[in-house]
């Protein structure tokens, strides 16, 4: 292993290799802090240059480009309250807020530093792990991803404690939106209302820009001007944050990588689930339930370092059994095969130089990511001294141009506008609107695993309580649930509390 | 404080999730099915619009055990407690007005991108959407918006449209 740790040491500290990460963490972070834009379409844009590279320049590139990308995301989350990416949701609850307050430097300081961190987790899983986790994820049937997506459901409860029903609803809309169009299972068309375009279904990420931008560009408009000025207080010592706090959210940040890890390794979920899924427990098992939401660090902490320790996780059934986990890791499976690689379990062993070259390249790229995210807060956070007036609208644009190039159809700008409209009805009748990304983003795995499960078992319903991974995640769901009440009445007591102190 | 609005917040709440779930419900009886099985391409999504229709009913049932009570200050959205702190009267008069304004922008930005091309119509909707927020209608403040959003809409359409491909909708002279 040491052996092979050198080569890929050798391979990769080369002024090109080391020029391409650089670059690529640059393309990634940029279009990953442009909401709709993002690592794939950095990465498609890339890869003509990737086919004349050398084999680990190119990689190289590739993985700054998907390091970058994952982290860039938190910076519009919470300088804007505008993900740039559906794995950045959960930042913007509390980083925003932090932001409103006037603490921008804190909260992007905590968020690079937590990202780090945690791309470092999912690193160390990859480099130690991934063969035995691998074979763990190919365990995973129907019936155990169906009961994980049950379970993250059960997370609406910690989103939307001030009213369950509400959050449940919203919860239902989310769900019902990402039925619409082709069936996974059979390909039959529905909830289509005859218009053609939405039987290629709702995309995600217009969905996110129109609840997200569109909201917030109103929201922003009826504020006060004063709000928006604190929020260009960029000074911050280290990081933003303290010892005490490093100790104090230690236990959310190795708790949320796990789960980052744990979702990243398997296919088709990623880091947007992550990072809603690790923000929601966070919130649960808190001491401070009430916190979350109104500018607290460990509201970063969670969903910062789940999202990018899915990062490691997703390349472990990449590389050690040719299983792509989502679309970036899809491109990059097509750029190996170009350069004449065969992902798979033989690919550790025939191709070692070139795989701990790759490991080397995804911790240097953190590295850069971290560095380049740090030294650019100021400049970050200066970019919101331009009026919000102006700023908002040319966001909003930004937006639609990159809604439009998620696949490439000026109709996801009306799906922008339809979301955005529901997104301020909800608002204005005080719905919490996370919980319609969550269903949104649980609904078709939740299906799909239910029906492919149910055709498997032949209509059998006990083959969810029959397997040991899916009995064990329904225990948690329902555990989950069962503790709900408990947690609905701390907070609703804490808030109380807090209310009879000031 | 507005408490007669207040206080039917969750009945209109209910009856719009109600009013969602029943047309969400409709729509899924055009789904043809050709698998055989106890699940159907339309079972889910009917049994989560029933589920929505029961959860407005509990909305309701809420708002009617609470009594249409008033809610607090924590209760109320971070939106709503800013609108009653504004004391400007010009300014509560564009909180009034800009969010339909806002998304009729939006819905006519869109409109004209596939006509008109995108750098006339982000030209147009910047200059809207600015001189709106900016809450100022004198000329200058318009020509100076005009100015920014020209700017702007020539920049966002060389980056993304010329220099990373993205495809972008154009008038017949390219633009």
């Amino acid at each position: 292993m040491l052996e092979n740790l050198l080569q890929g040491i050798v391979q990769m500290v080369t002024p090109l290799c080391l020029g391409m990460t650089a670059l690529g963490v640059f393309l990634g972070v940029m279009f990953g802090c442009v909401p709709g834009l993002n690592g794939c379409t950095a990465l498609v844009l890339a890869l003509p240059l990737t086919y004349k590279l050398p084999t680990m320049a190119a990689f190289a590139l590739i993985m700054g480009i998907f390091i970058g990308s994952c982290s860039g995301g938190l910076i519009s989350a919470i300088l804007l309250n505008i993900p740039g990416a559906a794995s950045n949701v959960a930042t913007a609850f509390d980083g925003a807020t932090m932001a409103r307050k006037g603490e921008a430097g804190k909260a992007l300081g905590t968020g690079i530093f937590y990202s780090f961190l945690g791309s470092i987790v999912g690193f160390v899983a990859l480099f130690f792990l991934s063969g035995p986790i691998a074979n763990l994820a190919v365990t995973f049937g129907p019936a155990e991803y169906f009961m994980l997506a049950l379970f993250s459901l059960t997370m609406v409860v910690a989103l939307s404690s001030r009213n369950l029903f509400k959050g449940l609803t919203t919860a239902c809309l989310g769900l019902l939106c990402s039925f619409i169009g082709m069936s996974q299972v059979d390909g039959n068309v529905r909830m289509t209302m005859g218009v053609r375009a939405l039987e290629a279904g709702i995309d995600l990420m217009p969905a996110l820009i129109g609840i997200y931008a569109v909201t917030e560009l109103i929201n922003a408009s009826r504020a006060n001007d004063a709000e928006y000025k604190q929020i260009t207080s960029y000074k911050i010592k280290g990081f933003g944050f303290t010892w005490q706090e490093f100790k104090e959210q230690f236990g959310n940040f190795v708790q949320s990588s796990l789960v980052g890890t744990f979702i990243g390794i398997l296919p088709g979920i990623g880091g947007m689930t992550a990072n809603l899924v690790a923000y929601s427990l966070s919130k649960s098992t808190s001491k401070h339930p009430e916190k979350y939401g109104t500018g607290y660090i460990g509201g970063i902490v969670a969903p910062e370092s789940a999202n990018n320790a899915c990062v490691g996780g997703a390349m472990i059934p990449l590389l050690a059994l040719g299983i792509p986990g989502d679309t970036f890791t899809a491109m990059m499976l097509g750029a190996l095969m170009i350069h004449g690689f065969q992902p798979g379990p033989l690919m550790m062993t025939n191709n070692a130089d070139f795989i701990y070259g790759l490991f080397v390249a995804l911790f240097i790229a953190n590295i850069m990511t971290v560095a380049l995210q740090y030294f650019g807060i100021r400049a970050f956070v200066r970019m919101l001294g331009i009026p919000k007036h102006i700023l908002l609208p040319v966001i909003m644009v930004l937006s639609l141009v990159g809604a439009i190039a998620v696949n490439n159809r000026l109709f996801d700008a009306w799906i922008v506008l339809a979301f955005g409209a529901i997104g301020v009805v909800m608002t204005k009748l005080d719905f919490p609107i996370t919980p319609i990304i969550l269903g949104f983003v649980l609904g078709p795995m939740a299906e799909r695993s239910l029906r492919r499960a149910l055709m498997l078992s032949r209509g059998d319903w006990l083959t969810f309580v029959q397997r040991p991974v899916s009995l064990v995640l329904l225990a948690a769901a329902i555990l989950s649930l069962a503790l709900a009440p408990q947690l609905i009445k701390r907070e609703r007591t804490a808030i109380q509390d807090a209310g009879r102190n000031a | 404080m507005n408490s007669s609005k207040r206080s039917y917040q969750d009945l209109l709440a209910g009856i719009v999730t109600m009013v969602m779930a029943a047309f969400l419900f409709l729509i899924t009886f055009g789904t043809k099915s050709f698998t055989t099985g106890s699940i159907k391409a339309d079972t889910i999504p009917k049994v989560v619009a029933c589920a929505m229709l029961a959860l407005g009913i509990g909305i309701i049932l809420k708002w009617l055990r609470d009594g249409r009570r008033v809610q607090s200050a924590e209760e109320m959205s971070a939106v709503e407690q800013k609108e009653q702190t504004e004391t400007d009267p010009r300014r509560k008069t564009f909180q009034k007005i800009t969010t339909p304004l806002t998304l009729a922008f939006i819905f006519l930005y869109i409109l004209a991108m596939d006509q008109i091309g995108f750098i006339l119509s982000t030209l147009l909707f910047l200059t809207a959407q600015i001189t709106l927020l900016s809450t100022d209608l004198s000329l200058k403040s318009v020509l100076k918006s005009a100015l920014i959003a020209a700017i702007a809409a020539v920049l966002i359409f060389l980056v993304f449209g010329k220099a990373f491909s993205l495809p972008l909708p154009v008038n017949d002279f390219g633009f």
